[in-house]
């Protein structure tokens, strides 16, 4: 370790680091226990099922909130949100790119009451049925049924969380968006909220195993954008072609702001930081 | 009354309008999903405008194993039949 790394944001050594990302994965594992419990505490709570929908988003919520405390305690990740008060807007449909396997966890830490679509594996799954079932999120099994209820979610002034790609990023390859992000957005005539997350080092991406690290502590950058206007997109509602039009702008409009941060990381706050990768 | 090759260029030119395809890529063999990137959303709109065009009602189950351009002349002949 150099001595500049104690004096600003100490950075662990790797193997330090390691058993910390290890802590990390397990506490994310138990907190999913803790979890299923808390949820089925709250099922039998009285309340709508909205009511309901609500708080168990809330514990994911906060459960997600006390994880990405945890790993920036563990010196494992930083997490740095830019333009935060952008979010949390009824109605809203917060999109994404999805570098790394924790953007979820760092967008809903942020965001108190927010829906997702989630595999419809997990519906499946005895373990994760409890809290997708309570928290109402929707499974992206039938894509009919999945843009309907969406679209519910939102005109009833919900937020949502989409990864538009549909999974994780392959590192290194332009982002590939797939049709029902726009089909969702133009049918609801929502707001509509890009968010970009750049994850530096790369790191937890799809071709990686978990305890591949990186060489210093990553750092989750989200910037929050301006809303996208869906006026111009929209003809008769959400035609094929809107959407294949809207599709087309997100696709390179995410493309294209990734790339511009890739080209001035400098002029990023945290460029400093990176100067003590204490390796 | 309404054979195949008078239904063929009805479909191809509603799916070329739709969804922005060339003529050429309509094929009879051309499947909707891997060949012309037509999704199931896709094609609930597709049933849609084909009950409008043909003025006819359409059940669901009746596209429901369409797979090919084939596929869907046929059963836009099927229905022009009942």
């Amino acid at each position: 370790m150099s001595s500049t790394s104690q004096t600003e944001t100490p950075g662990l050594p790797k193997s330090l680091r390691l058993v910390s990302t290890a802590i990390s994965f397990a506490g994310f594992g138990a907190g999913g226990l803790v979890i299923a419990v808390l949820m089925t505490l709250s099922r039998l709570l009285p309340g709508s099922q909205q009511k309901r929908a609500q708080r168990s988003q809330f514990i994911v919520h906060t459960a997600f909130r006390l994880h990405i405390w945890l790993m920036e305690s563990l010196g494992v990740m930083r997490l740095q949100l830019r333009g935060e008060n952008k979010l949390n807007q009824p109605g809203q449909l917060v999109i994404a790119n999805h570098p790394s396997l924790i953007d979820v966890v760092c967008l809903i830490s942020r965001i108190p009451h927010a829906n997702c679509i989630v595999k419809h594996q997990l519906f499946n799954n005895p373990f994760t049925w409890g809290p997708v079932t309570g928290a109402g999120f929707i499974s992206n099994k039938d894509p009919e049924t999945m843009i309907n209820e969406a679209v519910d979610w939102l005109n009833a002034g919900g937020t949502m969380v989409i990864f538009p790609e549909g999974t994780r990023t392959r590192p290194g390859e332009p982002l590939r968006f797939q049709r029902g992000t726009a089909n969702i957005a133009l049918r609801a005539n929502c707001r509509l909220s890009p968010v970009t997350i750049r994850c530096t080092p790369t790191t937890l991406t799809k071709a990686e195993p978990w305890y591949r690290i990186p060489a210093r502590r990553f750092t989750m950058d989200l910037q929050v954008q301006d809303d996208i206007a869906l006026a111009p997109f929209k003809d008769d509602g959400a035609s094929p072609l809107a959407v294949r039009r809207l599709t087309r702008f997100l696709e390179q409009y995410f493309n294209e702001e990734i790339n511009a941060d890739e080209r001035h990381p400098g002029t990023r706050t945290q460029g400093a930081d990176y100067q003590h990768s204490g390796s | 009354m309404q054979n195949y090759d008078d239904i063929f260029p009805l479909v191809r030119d509603i799916l070329v309008d739709m969804f922005e395809l060339d003529a050429e890529q309509i094929q009879p063999n051309a499947k909707l999903y891997d060949d012309l990137d037509i999704d199931s959303i896709d094609a609930v709109d597709l049933v849609v405008k084909i009950k409008e065009v043909t003025g006819r009602k359409v059940k669901p189950e009746d596209f429901k194993s369409v797979r090919t351009i084939d596929d869907v002349v046929i059963a836009v002949q099927k229905l022009l039949e009942d």
